[in-house]
């Protein structure tokens, strides 16, 4: 069933190249994406229970081609599929062209093949091939800004996914295999020997890895991807919704792969850098595809500081591991709305300066209603997907420690960058307009689906972690590739559902959150001139080069003295 | 040092080298040039890998010539990493061409390949304030009805485009 997975994605890609111009042909699409997604939904059902292995070529675990299907990540192939469900019907009446159809649908085979691949050579293959994918998406329209942005990230991306070729070169002469399991299994005995032997693939593989998921200082460009002005809106949905979070999940992957050495002090420090990093671009931004896209940098970051929390061995935290998992959800549920409700805005009021455009809830209410959703979950309010995630990740540490008052300066962040976001929802309306005021029914429709779902995952948060998570977390703490499956941890249970108190102090935090953020917003950020110099932030591909080459040093030495 | 052979080390300068030359150049064809040198680098890494007995190894086959020699099974190549090689060598093409097919589009809008011209440029285009150049470069590089090869056209675009300022194309 596995490998369907990836061929059925080609074959509609195929498929819609050849019958773009025919309208029912995208009709056909949408049933074959709902097929998949029906089909991804058996496997999260399948999954709960035990994990599924299949071999594509062989019988033989060192000459195939692994697919591996197991509890965490059957949830992100879910998601992706219905991601991809969304993005079809919100193109549904767009004429992008063939190439559009084509490069999507192989887009989306990659990514499956990303999240269902063990073998490490063909995580390369999908890593690149990705990367040509979202290049080609990018530029679609090649007479805009976005051709430069094109060649910055495809340059980027391929400088750091050659440290990655590099650095399983010498994972394999370490091992002689690249199946993950096995490269686990034989590292860990390298390790008793001699572990200096692991510092050089481990910082090799980490740094591309960490340059996907946008860690500092190599985060700037994720705003140039994602952010392009000429990118369809689709694609940066897509982008920040689920192509990082891939990045994010062979971050985890390979930390457990890399355990003997695996540095998660380092990763947590970054993590938190970097979402403070990230939300402090996204003051300085006004454009709003800009903030959102420097917002996502912020967020993986909180991701990655959570996760990094529970995989540490010093200081465990099951919760802070959920936390960032269930984030890892929750952003591709809320920043995709964003994305998708911002290009409606674009189409109907010609621009996206968030200084310009008001009066979105009155114009279009339901859009803005989406919209206003989405950012009271990205904020964390109360009650939306937003809050419990951070919840987790706050109270998995020891309260009151430096890691719970890193956790309230990044929602702090947050808070002040979406103040200035949420203004677009009230205030006159400017009566300007775009080219389609009019909004068309499958852009409403695809935004009403994903701004619902947000709403439920923080109505059945709890639930939800306890169904998606739970086993794989208790794995996790056994070490990479522990076949417990099934297992599911006890000791949680009963303490999933917040208890009220506990909330009551969150709710709490997150008011005096506001209070501070908007007097700091109104009297510190708004019109500061330093913030107004970091809105464009551009090093250059040798910059970019640099930062890639000083992070790796950076690793190196820290787990060489760590 | 990190336990590497004799012949590991060459692949590892040419990385190096690349490595520099990325980092130090200004002109956007020598940085895909180096971006391939390193990709030519880590794929020669890969190849000496298998063969770790140097010029006497022996080909992965089963001939008899191969068979007649001594130690034959130890002394022949890993084939794995040629095969993954061939795949990678594969990619690496595709992305150099993808590369130079911006980098085309680059030139057209902004009439340089040279990163100090560019990332300015983009930054005016990303406020609003950059005006496309007007007349068109045509799209093939071959003589056009009447007119030369456009290869002389591109030559009157020198690499380093700093000068456009004083010829008023760019404010």
């Amino acid at each position: 069933m596995l490998p369907y997975f990836v061929i059925v994605p080609v074959l509609m890609a195929i498929f819609l190249f050849i019958f773009t111009s025919v309208k029912s042909s995208r009709v056909v699409a949408i049933f074959f994406q709902l097929i998949l997604v029906g089909f991804s939904g058996y496997l999260v059902y399948l999954t709960r229970s035990e994990s599924i292995l299949e071999f594509v070529g062989s019988t033989d675990n060192f000459l195939s081609i692994v697919l591996y299907a197991f509890d965490f990540n059957t949830i992100l192939i879910g998601l992706t599929t219905v991601l991809f469900l969304v993005v079809i019907i919100y193109n549904f009446h767009q004429e992008q062209g063939k190439m559009f159809w084509l490069l999507l649908f192989i887009w989306q085979a990659v990514l499956l093949g990303i999240l269902l691949s063990r073998d490490m050579f063909n995580i390369f293959v999908m890593m690149e091939v990705a990367g040509v994918v979202v290049t080609m998406l990018i530029m679609t329209k090649r007479k805009t800004r976005s051709i430069y942005d094109a060649i910055f990230y495809l340059l980027a991306n391929v400088l750091a996914v050659q440290f990655f070729l590099l650095g399983m070169a010498y994972v394999y002469r370490l091992t002689g295999t690249l199946d993950l399991h096995l490269i686990a299994e034989r590292l860990a005995l390298v390790a008793q020997e001699d572990v200096t032997q692991l510092y050089l693939p481990y910082a090799l593989v980490m740094t591309p890895i960490a340059f996907k998921c946008a860690m500092v200082p190599m985060s700037i460009w994720v705003p140039k991807a994602h952010g392009s002005p000429g990118a369809p809106t689709g694609v940066s949905a897509i982008l920040s919704g689920m192509y990082i979070k891939c990045a994010v999940y062979l971050f985890i992957t390979f930390q457990g792969v890399f355990a003997p050495v695996a540095n998660h002090a380092f990763f947590v420090i970054l993590g938190a850098v970097t979402a403070i990093s990230g939300a402090i671009m996204a003051m300085s931004n006004h454009n709003a595809k800009a903030i959102l896209a420097f917002h996502t940098v912020s967020q993986v970051g909180l991701i990655i500081f959570g996760v990094s929390l529970g995989m540490g061995d010093g200081y465990y935290s099951d919760y802070a591991m959920l936390g960032g998992l269930y984030h890892l959800v929750a952003h591709a549920l809320f920043k995709s709305t964003l994305f998708l409700t911002a290009g409606i805005i674009k189409r109907s009021y010609g621009s996206l300066d968030a200084y310009v455009v008001r009066g979105v809830l009155k114009r279009m209410p339901i859009v803005g209603t989406a919209m206003g959703l989405a950012i009271l979950g990205i904020m964390g309010a109360p009650f939306f997907i937003g809050s419990i995630s951070k919840y987790y990740i706050a109270y998995g540490n020891d309260r009151f420690s430096l890691f719970f008052w890193l956790n309230i300066i990044i929602g702090l962040a947050t808070i002040i960058s979406f103040i200035k976001y949420g203004a677009m929802l009230f205030g006159k309306d400017p009566g300007i307009k775009g080219e389609h005021p009019k909004i068309d029914k499958p852009r409403l429709i695809s935004v009403l689906i994903w701004s619902t779902l947000s709403l439920f995952g923080g109505l059945f948060g709890a639930q939800f972690i306890n169904y998606s998570f739970e086993s794989y977390v208790y794995r996790q703490s056994a070490g990479y590739g522990a076949t417990a499956n099934g297992s599911l941890l006890t000791t949680f249970t009963g303490d999933y559902m917040l208890g009220m108190a506990g909330y009551y102090e969150k709710a709490i935090w997150w008011i005096l959150s506001v209070v501070v953020g908007y007097l700091l917003f109104r009297y510190v950020v708004k019109g500061n001139k330093v913030l107004k110099k970091l809105s464009y932030l551009d090093m250059g591909i040798k910059g970019i080069a640099t930062c890639i080459l000083v992070f790796f040093a950076a690793l190196l030495i820290s787990v060489g003295f760590m | 040092m990190f336990g590497l052979g004799f012949l590991e080390v060459f692949p590892l300068v040419l990385i190096f080298v690349s490595l520099f030359g990325i980092i130090t150049t200004n002109n956007a064809i020598k940085t895909i040039i180096y971006m391939t040198i390193l990709n030519a680098g880590v794929i020669t890494f890969w190849i000496i890998l298998g063969s770790e007995y140097g010029t006497t190894t022996l080909p992965p086959i089963m001939v008899d010539d191969i068979i007649s020699q001594t130690n034959y099974l130890e002394r022949m190549a890993d084939p794995l990493p040629s095969a993954l090689m061939i795949t990678a060598i594969v990619i690496g093409f595709a992305v150099t061409a993808v590369l130079i097919i911006i980098l085309i589009s680059i030139f057209r809008r902004y009439r340089s390949t040279d990163w100090r011209v560019i990332v300015p440029l983009a930054k005016k285009d990303y406020k609003g304030e950059f005006k496309p150049f007007e007349e068109d470069i045509p799209a093939t590089p071959y003589p056009a009805k009447g007119k030369g090869p456009i290869i002389s056209e591109y030559i009157k675009y020198p690499g380093p485009g700093l000068k456009r300022e004083e010829k008023g194309g760019v404010k």
